[in-house]
């Protein structure tokens, strides 16, 4: 079962879930995180979210952040499920879970592979309101979020 | 060579994709940068230093040679997932 799936189909995070879990039997500890597409933002009722990514490049950077990452070091598996295309309000953009032997470290893997997902992952994310719509950048916070792992482990 | 267009600049430049054939003395993603962003409209954007270049599928910087690319892909900043 591959790592990272990048696709414009619909997810289905207890289906995701029951298998990743099923692969981790044994592991001690499973996290796991779901994003969803607000239903309500600063620019008014969200009809949807446009997530475009790049067909080689959004995949590869992950694999290469999360391969090399010293937090994702501590957990036994991984696996980030995340929808492209027009996403409807209500419905899941992004799942993320992470097994390891002991609890802190699943939720550190977790943690750690949204907020570089929010941060540096090579999606374009366009919030489509009722009268409006604009194209959305990382808030401070999430890049105060992501600067939290730079010196994990030293 | 197949140039391409993401996120907001889909929208200012008016496509997502276009096929273009390089005028001689175009050889690096600095002079196609250039090149096309004197074109009219939103394609000044391009100018932009924070919008990134690859090269048939790899990041490349102003000064790489690009003559022989297939395609090439301008990036602005992500949104994150």
């Amino acid at each position: 079962m591959q790592r990272i799936r990048i696709s414009p189909d619909p997810i289905d995070p207890a289906a995701e879930l029951e298998a990743f879990t099923r692969k981790s039997a044994g592991s001690g500890a499973i996290v796991s995180f779901t994003g969803q597409v607000r239903s309500s933002s600063p620019g008014g009722k969200v009809v949807k979210l446009h997530l475009q990514s790049h067909p080689v490049l959004t995949q590869s950077a992950i694999c290469d952040a999360f391969t090399d990452s010293p937090v994702l070091s501590s957990a036994t598996d991984w696996r980030v499920v995340h929808r492209t295309g027009d996403i409807p309000a209500g419905e899941t953009i992004v799942l993320v879970a992470a097994a390891a032997d002991h609890r802190r470290a699943a939720f550190e893997a977790a943690d750690f592979m949204m907020d570089y997902l929010k941060t540096e992952a090579i999606f374009w994310k366009k919030e489509i309101c009722e009268q409006t719509s604009a194209w959305i950048e990382p808030r401070a916070q999430d890049y105060a979020d992501r600067s939290r792992w730079d010196n994990h482990g030293r | 060579m197949l140039i391409s267009y993401y996120g907001r600049l889909a929208d200012s430049i008016g496509m997502a994709q276009e096929e273009c054939a390089l005028p001689g003395g175009i050889a690096t993603a600095g002079a196609l940068r250039g090149w096309l962003a004197e074109r009219r409209g939103g394609y000044a954007d391009l100018t932009d230093a924070k919008i990134r270049i690859a090269a048939d599928d790899r990041f490349v910087e102003d000064v790489a040679d690009i003559a022989n690319a297939a395609q090439i892909a301008f990036l602005p900043p992500v949104g994150g997932g």
